[in-house]
């Protein structure tokens, strides 16, 4: 029973795509569009994904993972393959993403109810759906790839939704284009992997399918050396910092804010950018063959989770300081993967995502940006999430135990651990001192039931999670949210020092990107462009065709000084003639142009048809 | 007894076109301008139905050869052959041509007859090329193709430089094929000494006996010729200037077909007929490719004329399908045809583009152009997605080809050379999604500019656009189609393959 699940999960993946081209092209053609037939086919893709991931899982628990595959370029033995595997990790990871999708979907059609391209925007969040699931249930690194594009794509389009705006177009454009870094150092690992495979190793490697990567990793371990391995095995994780919004690339997911909601609760939060984490824990063996990557990985998750939660004290935007929230979990999931601990990243990659849905969805419920009310307010599920969040309720607390476990032997990591739970606690916190509670508004009931049901599964992930004792990093966001109501409370729109400015600016790396390299870019463009016109001026061609001319004039001044005069005459002649061919007709000029060219043609074959001959003659 | 083989004939796919140019020249053909556009069309359709006539019934050894004697005391026979290249290329051709008909309705605007004649006729000239089984039938139509485009660049050209550009066209591709001619007689010449064979036909050439600095001087010396076609970059200036000078179809077929030409010939005769010394040239000429796919998308970047943006686009391109031949395996070569459709159907695109926006705004200034998106909603659509194929977007057709190319690049074993060209020109992907990406943002997005679109695509560039998205689609999603034809393509003396 449970089998039929797992074969056709394909057509859950499958049916978003559908619905986008319906959306895209039944435009076109249709007679009527309904908002309502368009909100319900969208969730029924989404639904029908719980039930089928959901049953998926249980065929998976009982009997195993299972592969189908297809080929996709085929040229000789050189093959990439796509496909649906269906395993443990990708299977947990689509029940979470259709559970976000389909609320989200339901919050969505409130939310977004006096957009004009509400069409688009659901079009949009299908293909997102369709895309995302691409990426999970791929058995090889080739189609990781282009779902890690395509979701990078469906992230542009959804920040630069509202394109009439400029600076939220300009947002979309740079999100876009560190993404791009990211995914065209992927791409290069994955070449090098490829070519590594197609040079050392038996041909069914070639398709880089993750069931076989043990051994794919140690042939690309053994037939490189230390420092190339390392640099691939960088190339390769550069995808997933980019997505993942680590250190020197998160600046992008502070653009992607400026994208609705709901978008960013979706796939800028609870989705998407944990697909870095994703692709680490499939890269896993590959990493493990060396020992410094894996350090990295955990020393670079940290201090991002570091960096991020100062810089995100220091903000005053709600979606600012989620949107740092996220990079710096994300960066705990991270050092938990090169930790080893891949089952505590996973837990935390659901739970994360769920509170972090719920905290951007409950801002949004109060804060629609199609209302007149400009006034930031919060509403309590936001403050309910917000415990969640900094780990002194629900879920929450108990992954930051298991992360305190985890982290046991190593005391700078618990001491840096600690830390970072106790600055979140504080940022979190002061949002909720800093806007007053929502009151005398009634979000919409769809709106309220997302909320609500993300609450719920947090609140039951509870008792699913192991480790509910009340340890070290609780006390430590206890001591932080004491901390943040403290000053809560004696603030009064005090100057900002200079250290605040610092990090409210993000240690100024985004505008290092945005002005110095950008200009940096501009103006080697414009050298180079300069240097193309020089080459393009020079009169290189128009010299040549001079000096052959007057190397023509120079032999007929000096050799045929005596039948200058016949060719006197017989240019006047031909001037005369020509004339009258100057019609300025473009049939004559076209006659004229195929004969000459036959002419010319004509008398160099005959030329050297003469030439041949009498060689052969001699030969 | 009915066989197709009597109806499919090489001539017939050649000369069609330029069978129908001389109807519509004719005294007694009406001179409505609606009338000669709507039977050219008609003309073109039916030559793509013909031509994929072909692909439908293609098979090996099929296709006869016609090859009656020319020129008999050289060997020279008027020669047409076919195999799985010249048939990719042709389909390419048609189809290129077919929507560049469709879409010339609104930017014709004079001498209508003459102009569809000459597209004909510059149709059956790149035919020929395509075809062409002889070297001196290859040369022949190598040089009557520039009738038609001097005429069509310089005469109904958009900017008042068109009639200059057209001359620099013409006065770079003359000069190229000087060399070209050099080399074709070379080869001749010193086939006929090593086999004593007198000999016109491309596949019979077998020069394994003469020394290795005349091959590759030989080669060389084909390779300035192609190489301006292509456009190599020292020699790339003439390609600006026309792409941007010329009317819209013209420039979709200049970019579209007339590159090709130069990628078709280095494949033909650089690296099947002479692959010895190509084994000596490819890592030098990877170099040029490089320079070609790195720096073009630099000077792009600067350019503020639309037009412009997507001509040094096409130039960067090429570079990476000269990178494709020049790894001398089965899968650079796979990945350099693929992306030579490719990258055929979205220049094409990005023309159509370039000129409705041109149309309804009589402006091709990026700085000056903006928030076109929020009055042509369907054009917005469509550019959006031909820009992302051409920033090779998975799904569609750019980034099959430049995948494949660049690890077959990678996987050429004849020098350590073209494993780092290989590398350094992936950054490409970065590049081009900064350049196309400010052609989009700058020119759709924001509020509105100065322009004011009347109407959003008329219907005809509604077929134009939609047609191109359908083959992008369907080559990105399956592009088994078109590689399960084309990997059987030699390269001969037993080159790389793993």
């Amino acid at each position: 029973m449970s089998e039929f699940f797992t074969d056709n999960l394909i057509w859950i993946i499958l049916y978003p795509l559908w619905v986008f081209m319906l959306i895209g092209t039944g435009r076109l053609f249709a007679v009527r569009m309904s908002k309502k037939l368009l909100t319900l086919t969208t969730l029924t893709g989404s639904g029908l994904g719980i039930l089928f991931s959901a049953g998926a899982l249980v065929n998976v628990l009982l009997s195993g993972s299972s592969e189908i595959v297809f080929n996709f370029i085929k040229i000789q033995q050189f093959l990439l393959q796509l496909g649906v595997n269906v395993d443990k990790l990708s299977v947990i990871y689509l029940l979470l993403l259709y559970t976000v999708s389909f609320f989200i979907q339901l919050y969505s059609s409130s939310y977004m109810r006096q957009e004009p391209k509400y069409y688009r925007f659901f079009a949009y969040l299908n293909l997102f759906n369709f895309a995302m699931g691409l990426l999970l249930v791929s058995p090889n690194l080739f189609q990781v790839y282009i779902g890690w594009e395509l979701v990078g794509l469906v992230s542009y389009l959804l920040i630069g939704f509202q394109y009439t705006n400029p600076l939220k177009s300009i947002s979309a454009l740079k999100a876009f284009i560190i993404n791009r870094i990211g995914d065209t150092a992927f791409l290069a690992g994955i070449v090098c992997l490829l070519y590594l495979m197609c040079t050392y190793a038996a041909p069914q490697f070639v398709t880089l399918d993750f069931a076989d990567f043990n051994l794919i990793s140690s042939i690309a371990y053994a037939h490189t050396n230390n420092i190339t391995f390392i640099i691939l095995c960088l190339m390769l994780f550069a995808g997933a910092m980019t997505k993942s919004a680590q250190f020197p690339f998160h600046t992008w997911l502070q653009d992607a804010m400026s994208a609705h909601t709901p978008v960013s609760a979706l796939i800028h939060s609870a989705t998407m950018v944990a697909a870095g984490v994703f692709l680490t824990i499939r890269l896993l063996p590959l990493f493990t063959m060396s020992k410094e990557m894996l350090i990295f990985i955990v020393i670079l998750g940290m201090f991002t989770a570091l960096f991020c939660s100062l810089c995100a004290i220091c903000q005053d935007k709600v979606k600012s300081v989620l949107a740092y929230s996220t990079s710096a979990n994300l960066g705990l999931m991270l050092a938990a993967v090169g930790y080893g601990n891949i089952d505590l990243a996973v837990i935390f990659l659901i739970i994360h995502g769920f509170v972090k849905a719920a905290l951007f969805l409950s801002y949004g419920m109060s804060n629609n940006e199609y209302s007149e009310d400009n006034e930031t307010t919060l509403p309590p599920s936001f403050i309910i999430s917000a415990f969640a969040l900094a780990g002194l309720a629900f879920a929450g607390l108990n992954c930051k135990e298991l992360f305190f476990e985890t982290f046991k032997q190593n005391t700078f990591l618990t001491v840096e651990f600690l830390l970072i739970a106790y600055m979140c606690a504080v940022y979190i916190f002061r949002l909720c001192c800093k806007y007053p509670l929502a009151k005398g508004k009634r979000p919409h009931f769809r709106e309220q039931i997302s909320v609500w049901a993300f609450l719920l599964i947090v609140a039951a992930g509870t008792f699913a999670v192991n480790g509910s004792q009340l340890g070290a990093p609780f006390w430590a966001a206890f001591a932080g949210a004491i901390t943040a109501v403290v000053i809560g409370l004696k603030q009064k729109d005090t100057n900002d020092g200079c250290v605040t400015k610092i990090c409210k600016e993000g240690f100024f790396i985004d505008r290092f990107y945005t002005r110095t390299v950008y200009s940096i870019y501009g103006k080697i463009a414009k050298l180079l462009n300069k240097i193309d016109i020089a080459i393009s001026n020079n009169k290189l061609i128009l010299i040549i065709a001079r000096g052959f001319v007057l190397a023509a004039g120079f032999i007929e001044k000096h050799l045929f000084e005596a039948p200058v005069k016949f060719c006197v005459l017989c240019s006047k002649f031909a001037s005369r003639e020509l004339e009258q061919a100057q019609t300025r007709n473009i049939q004559t000029y076209i006659a004229y142009g195929v004969l000459i060219v036959g002419i010319i043609f004509t008398a160099i074959l005959l030329t050297y048809a003469f030439v041949i001959n009498t060689l052969g003659g001699i030969g | 007894m009915f066989e197709l083989s009597n109806i499919l004939s090489l001539p017939v796919l050649v000369f069609l076109p330029l069978v129908f140019g001389i109807i519509i020249l004719m005294p007694f053909f009406p001179n409505n301008d609606i009338i000669v556009r709507r039977f050219a069309k008609g003309c073109v359709g039916v030559h793509l139905l013909y031509s994929l006539l072909f692909w439908v019934f293609y098979d090996k050894g099929f296709i006869s050869l016609f090859s009656p004697e020319w020129i008999k005391t050289l060997g020279i026979n008027f020669g047409f052959a076919m195999d799985e290249l010249s048939l990719v290329v042709t389909i390419l051709t048609t189809v290129v041509f077919m929507i560049a008909a469709i879409s010339s309705k609104l930017h014709i605007r004079h001498g209508q007859k003459y102009y569809y004649a000459l597209l004909l006729f510059f149709e059956t000239t790149i035919l020929g090329i395509f075809n062409a089984s002889d070297i001196f039938t290859f040369f022949l139509f190598w040089e009557l193709e520039l009738i038609p485009a001097y005429f069509l660049i310089g005469y109904w050209g958009e900017g008042n430089n068109a009639k200059k550009s057209a001359m620099k066209f013409l006065l770079y591709t003359f000069l190229g094929s000087l060399f070209m001619l050099l080399g074709l007689i070379m080869l001749h010449y010193f086939n006929f000494l090593a086999t004593g064979v007198l000999n016109g036909q491309i596949a019979l050439f077998n020069l394994d006996k003469v020394g290795q600095s005349l091959q590759v001087l030989i080669s060389v010396l084909l390779l300035i010729g192609f190489g301006v076609k292509l456009p190599i970059v020292p020699i790339h200036t003439w390609l600006p200037d026309a792409h941007t000078d010329a009317a819209t179809p013209v420039s979709m077929i200049l970019a579209g077909v007339l590159l090709k030409t130069g990628a078709y010939a280095i494949i033909r005769f650089n690296l099947q007929t002479l692959p010895e010394a190509f084994k000596i040239v490819a890592p030098v000429l990877a170099i040029f490719a490089l320079i070609n796919i790195i720096y073009t998308a630099f000077v792009a970047y600067a350019q503020t004329d639309i037009k412009r943006i997507v001509a040094y686009s096409s130039i960067s391109n090429m570079g990476l399908i000269l990178l494709g031949i020049c790894s001398m395996n089965i899968i650079g070569l796979t990945g350099a045809i693929f992306h030579m459709v490719g990258h055929g159907i979205i220049t094409a695109g990005l023309f159509a583009v370039c000129g409705i926006v041109l149309l309804r705004c009589r402006e091709r200034d990026i700085n000056k152009l903006g928030g076109i998106a929020a009055d042509m909603p369907r054009l917005f659509g469509f550019a959006t997605v031909i820009i992302l194929a051409s920033i090779g977007l998975p799904s569609l057709a750019g980034f099959v080809g430049e995948v494949i190319t660049i690890i077959g690049a990678l996987a050429s074993e004849f020098s350590d050379v073209m494993k780092f060209i290989a590398l350094f020109a992936l950054p490409v992907l970065i590049l081009s999604s900064c350049y196309m990406l400010k052609f989009l943002h700058c020119g759709f997005f924001g509020k509105e500019g100065n322009c004011k679109p009347a109407a959003d695509i008329a219907n005809h560039e509604f077929v134009v656009l939609a047609s191109i998205v359908v083959i992008l689609f369907i080559l990105g999603c399956f592009p088994s189609s078109i590689i399960d034809v084309i990997q059987n393509i030699g390269i001969t003396n037993g080159a790389v393959v793993w």
